[in-house]
C-alpha cells in the first residue's frame, strides 16, 4: 500500500495526434505495468473505432508503479485524454482529478489550438504542467522553435521541457522523475467524510455503472453503502479497483487515489459524472465543486433506413447512452423519413462517431439529417421564448419576432502565408475578426467570434484545405446573439420536405435555396406529371425548378423469349419503390434525400 | 392450337457489323463461325428433349439471313424429324444488305414462310444516327426481293424515338413502309437509358459512350407522341394494334411471339437462346465461344435455370398477358391460379387507376397504360 505522499495524479494533454497515447504506452512500458506480450501502439485506445482512426475519444484512467532514482516507489494514475475539440470537456474532467499534467507539443508542428485551450485548462485548475516536446525523432523536428513558441506563448522556461520521442522511448526516465519530483502528492484528509470526484463512467453488463472515482477526502471501502450526492441515490458497492489498464480489483481507494467503483446501478443518470461520492452512514456536508454538464452543440435527426428497425433504433440509442451519456436523444417524425430521432451531440466528430457507433456496434442503417444547432425564437406577443434544434418545428414566419442563435469564439493557428484566405473564410461565414497575435515570427494566433451553425457546415475542411493542412482550429462556446435567420423550406409539389428545412442567414438564403432546388431537380426521377421543386421563405418562392413529366415507360420486346431480365427489372423496380419515400403524391428514392443530406454537411 | 403445342428459337448471334445501340446477343467481324455453327444448333437440337406438337420456329438473331439456305434447311429438317411434324410458321429474321443477299428462293424451299425484316428507318440520316451499317434503299431492294421470291408473310421492324426524329419524319416514315403493303409491323422505341445499375453493367460495355452521349438528345415526350401517332395511322391503314409493339393484318399476327405472351413452352437454342417448359425457365451461355466449346464436347451449354414458384408465376402472366391489346382473361387467371386478378392484385389495379382498364371478362392497359406499361406493371411484381 503506497502512502498519498507517494502518489501522483496526472493527465497527459496535447492537440490531437501530438502523441499522448505512444506517450502513454511508453510509461506503461517503462514501469512494467503491461505484459510486454500484450504490448501493442495506442493500447490505451481499446474501442474498435479509436484504434480505427487512430484518435482517442475516451479518456482512460492507469495505474503505474514506478521505482524512482531515489529509491522509493511511487503510484502514479494516469489519466490519457482525447485530442479532439469535441472531447475537450473529457479533458478538463480530467483535470479535476489531477494534480499535474503533461502537455505534449509535436516537435514539427509546434503550438497548435488545442495546446493553447488544454494549457489554459490546466492552469485554471493550478495544475503543475510538465511541457514535453514530442516527435524529437522527425526529420521535420525543430525542437528549438517549439522551445521559443513555448517560452513566448505560454511562459514556459526552456529549462522546465523536456525533449523526447515517444516512438523511440526517448525523454521516457526524465518525464517519469519530473512527474515525481515537480507534481505535488495529493492533499486531503484521509480521516474527514468521503468525498471522491466521479469524472467519468462506463456501463458494464454484469456490474452495472462502473464510476471512475478520485478520492479527495476519506477513504472508499469494499463492499460499503455509498451514496450519490447531487441524486441522492443509495447503492451498495459491488466492486472497487483500479486500472492497470485491466480491473484490478482491492480493498480500499484512499486519499488521492484513482479508481474505480462498480455500483451495480442500471441507469447512468443516478451516477453522473461529476458528482460526489460519499458514504451513506456518515456523508460529508459538502460536494466537491462538480462539472458544467456538457453542453450539446450540434444536433441532428437520425433515422432507420427502414422503418421497421426504428425499435432497433430505440434499444441501441439506450445502450449507447450508458456509456455515453455526452449525447442526448428523443424521439421524432418526419413525414419524408418516418420516425426516428433528434440526437444532440458535442460537435461533429462526436456525432459521426455515434452515428458510425449506431452503425457498426448495432448493425443498424441509418440516414442523418443535416447538422443543425438550437436557435432560440422569440415570437410575437409571447414572452417565452422557444428552443427549437429541428429546422422543422419552426414557428410559421409570420409568428416570429426574432431568433437568436449560438455563437463560440474559434481560435485559429496558423502560418501567415494563409491569414488572407482564412480571414476571407471567416467573414464569408458571418465571423467576426477580434485579434491577431503572433507566436513566433511565422505563425499567428488569430482570433474570431462567429455563429456555430457557419462552424458546423465544414468550415473546419475548409479551413484545412486553404492552409494546406496547416491550420488548427479550437472553439469554445460563448453565447446566444440575435441573427437575421430565416427558414428555408423546400418543397416538392407544393409540399413541404420537412427532413430538408434549413435555417440560413437571409444573406445566403437564395444561393443556398437555389443549389438545393438544383440538385433535387437531378436526383428526383421524373414522375408520370409535372413536379415543381421550389425553396421558399415563408410563402415567399425563391427559387423554382421543374421536373418535367415522363411522358412514357414501357419496357422494349421480350426479345427471343427472354423473359427473365425484363421481369427481374421489374422486380427491382418494385423493390426500390419500397424504399422510396412519398412526399405527397411524389416518390423520392431514398438515395436523393441522402445526396441532399450529405451535400448540406458540405454547403 | 391444343394445349401441347411447343416452340422452337434458334438463335443465331452474328451480324456483319454491330449496331451501336445493340443489346442483344450478337457478335461482329465473326463470319468464320458460322459455317460451323449450324452443326452446334444440330447438335443441341439432339440434346433436347422434344415433345408436343411443334408449332412454330424462329430464327432470330443478331442475323440469321447470314445463315447459309442449306443450313437453314437442315435445322428446320432436323426439328421436323425431331417432333415428327411439320410447323405451320417458319419466321427468320434478315437484315437488308447489299453485301451479302440471301438466297430468297432458298430459304423458301428450307420451309422458312415469314420473314421479318430489319428496316428499321427508311432515311439514310436515320440509319447513320443509329450506326445501323445499311441503307434506305438496300432496305426497300431486300423488300422487293423478299416479294419477288414469293414470300406472302413479311413483317417490317421500325425505329422510333431516334434522336432528331420529327414527328413529320415519323409519319413519312410510316407512309412509305404501308406503301410496302407488309402484312405486319413491329415498332420499337429506341431504348437507350439504362436502369442505373445496368449503367454499371451495361449489356454491351462497347457502346456505352455513344449510349451516354445520345440519351440526353432523346425526348420522350416525342416518342410518345409518335406511338400515338402509329396507333393512329395504322389503324386507319386497316392494321390490328394486337400487342404493345406489334401490328398486323387480320390473321397475320406472329404466331411464334403470342406463344411468349401466352406462356407456353418453347425450347430456344443457340447462343444466349431462352427455353421455358410451363415452371422453368433456363437460357444457354450468352458467350458465343462458351456456347460453342461446351456444345462440341457434348454438353448442353446451358448457363442458368430459374424455378417459377407461384407469385412469379402469376406475375409472368399478369405481365405478359397484359402486353396483348386484349388483355388478360380473368377467367382463364383464376382458373390457372385460383383467384381472380382483379381481387388478388387490388392494390395494383387500385394504383394503377387510369393505366388499366378492368371490365367483367378482362383487365387490359389504357392507351395511357400502353405508354406507361412498366409503371402499371410494377404494382404486380411479387
Ligand atoms: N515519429 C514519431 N511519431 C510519433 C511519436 N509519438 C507519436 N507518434 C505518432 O503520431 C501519431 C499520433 O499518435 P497518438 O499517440 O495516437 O496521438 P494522440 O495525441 O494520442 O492523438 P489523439 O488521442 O487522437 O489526440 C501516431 O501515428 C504515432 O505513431 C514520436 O515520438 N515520433
Ligand atoms: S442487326 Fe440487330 S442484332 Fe445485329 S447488331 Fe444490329 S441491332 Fe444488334
Ligand atoms: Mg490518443
Amino acid at each position: 500500500m503506497i502512502p498519498p505522499e507517494r502518489t501522483r495524479n496526472f493527465s497527459i494533454v496535447a492537440h490531437i495526434d501530438h502523441g499522448k497515447s505512444t506517450l502513454a504506452d511508453r510509461l506503461l512500458e517503462a514501469t512494467h505495468t503491461i505484459d510486454p506480450r500484450q504490448m501493442t501502439s495506442q493500447v490505451l485506445d481499446s474501442m474498435d473505432l479509436e484504434r480505427e482512426k487512430g484518435i482517442t475519444i475516451k479518456a482512460r484512467a492507469v495505474r503505474l508503479q514506478y521505482e524512482a532514482k531515489d529509491g522509493q516507489t511511487y503510484a502514479l494514475n494516469l489519466i490519457d485524454t482525447p485530442g479532439h475539440v469535441d472531447f475537450t470537456y473529457e479533458v478538463s474532467r480530467s483535470l479535476q482529478a489531477c494534480e499535474g499534467a503533461i502537455l505534449v507539443v509535436d516537435a514539427s508542428q509546434g503550438i497548435e489550438a488545442q495546446t493553447l485551450a488544454n494549457m489554459h485548462l490546466a492552469v485554471e485548475q493550478h495544475l503543475v504542467i510538465i511541457p514535453v516536446i514530442n516527435k524529437i525523432d522527425l526529420a521535420s523536428a525543430d525542437p528549438e522553435m517549439v522551445l521559443a513558441e513555448l517560452e513566448e506563448t505560454l511562459a514556459i522556461p526552456r529549462e522546465e521541457v523536456i525533449l523526447a520521442s515517444a516512438k523511440e522511448g526517448r525523454g521516457i526516465d526524465e518525464i517519469l522523475e519530473a512527474i515525481v519530483k515537480r507534481i505535488p502528492p495529493p492533499s486531503g484528509e484521509a480521516s474527514t467524510p468521503l468525498q471522491a470526484l466521479v469524472f467519468d463512467s462506463h456501463y458494464d453488463q454484469y456490474k452495472g455503472v462502473v464510476a471512475y472515482v478520485r478520492v479527495a477526502n476519506g477513504t472508499l471501502h469494499d463492499h460499503e453503502r455509498i451514496r450519490f450526492m447531487a441524486t441522492g441515490v443509495e447503492t451498495d458497492i459491488l466492486e472497487l479497483g483500479y486500472f492497470r489498464p485491466q480491473p484490478v480489483p482491492t480493498r480500499r481507494l484512499t486519499v488521492g487515489e484513482v479508481g474505480y467503483v462498480a455500483s451495480g446501478l442500471k441507469s447512468i443518470a443516478d451516477a453522473r459524472v461529476g458528482d460526489t461520492l460519499t458514504d451513506a452512514d456518515r456523508p460529508a456536508a459538502e460536494p466537491l465543486p462538480g462539472y458544467r454538464q456538457a453542453l450539446p452543440l450540434v444536433f441532428a435527426g437520425i433515422y432507420p433506413m427502414r422503418g421497421d428497425e426504428y425499435p432497433l433504433l430505440r434499444d441501441a440509442l439506450e445502450k449507447l447512452h450508458l456509456n455515453d451519456a455526452s449525447f442526448v436523444y428523443e424521439p421524432e417524425s418526419s413525414v419524408a423519413l418516418g420516425f426516428g430521432y433528434r440526437c444532440g451531440f458535442l460537435g461533429l466528430l462526436h456525432m459521426e462517431i455515434v452515428q458510425e457507433r449506431l452503425e457498426r456496434e448495432f448493425g443498424l442503417e441509418l440516414i442523418a439529417s443535416a447538422p443543425s444547432v438550437e436557435y432560440r425564437v422569440k415570437r410575437l406577443n409571447r414572452a417565452d421564448e422557444l428552443v427549437v434544434d429541428n429546422p422543422a418545428k419552426f414557428p410559421p414566419a409570420g409568428e416570429v419576432e426574432a431568433i437568436s442563435e449560438p455563437w463560440v469564439s474559434a481560435t485559429v493557428i496558423t502560418p501567415t502565408d494563409y491569414i488572407g484566405p482564412i480571414m476571407e473564410l471567416a467573414t464569408t461565414r458571418r465571423g467576426d475578426f477580434i485579434n491577431m497575435e503572433y507566436l513566433d515570427p511565422k505563425r499567428v494566433n488569430l482570433h474570431f467570434e462567429m455563429p456555430l451553425a457557419e462552424l458546423i457546415i465544414d468550415f473546419y475542411d475548409q479551413l484545412k484545405s486553404r492552409s494546406s493542412g496547416y491550420a488548427s482550429l479550437d472553439y469554445a462556446y460563448l453565447g446566444y446573439r440575435l441573427g437575421e435567420l430565416v427558414k428555408l423550406d423546400i418543397m416538392v409539389s407544393g409540399e413541404p420536405v420537412d427532413a430538408l428545412s434549413l435555417i440560413v442567414h437571409r444573406s445566403n438564403a437564395f444561393r443556398v435555396g437555389k443549389s438545393l432546388v438544383e440538385k433535387l431537380k437531378e436526383l428526383i426521377p421524373r414522375q408520370m406529371f409535372e413536379v415543381p421543386v421550389q425553396a421558399a421563405i415563408g410563402s415567399n418562392i425563391i427559387s423554382r425548378e421543374t421536373i418535367r413529366a415522363m411522358r412514357k415507360n414501357v419496357l422494349a420486346k421480350c426479345y427471343g423469349g427472354d423473359i427473365t431480365r425484363k421481369r427481374k427489372l421489374l422486380e427491382k423496380q418494385k423493390e426500390g419503390k419500397q424504399r422510396m419515400k412519398r412526399i405527397g403524391s411524389v416518390e423520392i428514392p431514398q438515395e436523393a434525400f441522402l445526396a441532399i443530406l450529405r451535400m448540406n454537411e458540405g454547403q | 392450337m391444343s394445349l401441347s403445342t411447343h416452340h422452337l428459337y434458334v438463335h443465331v448471334p452474328f451480324c456483319r457489323l454491330v449496331c451501336a445501340y445493340c443489346d442483344f446477343v450478337t457478335v461482329g467481324g465473326r463470319g468464320a463461325d458460322i459455317a460451323s455453327y449450324p452443326d452446334l444448333l444440330l447438335a443441341e437440337l439432339a440434346m433436347r428433349p422434344a415433345s408436343g406438337h411443334l408449332a412454330t420456329i424462329y430464327f432470330g438473331g443478331g442475323t440469321p439471313s447470314l445463315l447459309p439456305a442449306d443450313r437453314v434447311a437442315r435445322v428446320v429438317g432436323a426439328a421436323i424429324d425431331r417432333w415428327g411434324n411439320a410447323p405451320t410458321e417458319v419466321t427468320l429474321e434478315a437484315n437488308p444488305s447489299s453485301r451479302e443477299t440471301p438466297d430468297w428462293a432458298g430459304l423458301r424451299v428450307a420451309g422458312v414462310n415469314r420473314i421479318s425484316l430489319g428496316i428499321q428507318s427508311l432515311r439514310d440520316a436515320q440509319l447513320q444516327m443509329l450506326a445501323r451499317g445499311q441503307t434506305a434503299d438496300e432496305g426497300l431492294a431486300a423488300y422487293a426481293a423478299v416479294r419477288a421470291a414469293g414470300f406472302e408473310n413479311v413483317s417490317i421492324d421500325l425505329i422510333y424515338g431516334i434522336p432528331g426524329q420529327s414527328r413529320a419524319d415519323w409519319r413519312e416514315g410510316l407512309n412509305l413502309v404501308l406503301a410496302l403493303a407488309p402484312e405486319h409491323l413491329s415498332l420499337y422505341a429506341l431504348q437507350l437509358a439504362l436502369a442505373p445499375d445496368e449503367w454499371a453493367a451495361p449489356p454491351r460495355p462497347g457502346a456505352l459512350r455513344w449510349r451516354k452521349r445520345m440519351v440526353p438528345r432523346q425526348d420522350d415526350g416525342l416518342a410518345a407522341a409518335q406511338y400515338e401517332l402509329a396507333e393512329e395511322v395504322l389503324d386507319a391503314a386497316g392494321f390490328e394494334h394486337y400487342e404493345l409493339s406489334s401490328w398486323a393484318r387480320p390473321g397475320f399476327e406472329s404466331r411464334h411471339n403470342s406463344a411468349y405472351w401466352e406462356r407456353r413452352p418453347y425450347t430456344g437454342i443457340g447462343a444466349g437462346a431462352h427455353s421455358f417448359d410451363g415452371r422453368s425457365r433456363s437460357w444457354n451461355e450468352r458467350d458465343l465461344d462458351a456456347y460453342m466449346a461446351r456444345t462440341k464436347a457434348g454438353e448442353r451449354a446451358m448457363a442458368d435455370s430459374e424455378q417459377l414458384d407461384e407469385p412469379t408465376r402469376a406475375f409472368e402472366a399478369i405481365a405478359l398477358g397484359l402486353r396483348r391489346v386484349t388483355g388478360l382473361s380473368r377467367a382463364a387467371f383464376a382458373n390457372e391460379f385460383g383467384t381472380d386478378p382483379v381481387e388478388r392484385f387490388a392494390a395494383a389495379i387500385g394504383e394503377g387507376a387510369d393505366l388499366l382498364e378492368v371490365d367483367h371478362d378482362r383487365i387490359r392497359l389504357t392507351t395511357r397504360g400502353r405508354l406507361f406499361a412498366n409503371e402499371a406493371l410494377v404494382g404486380f411484381a411479387p
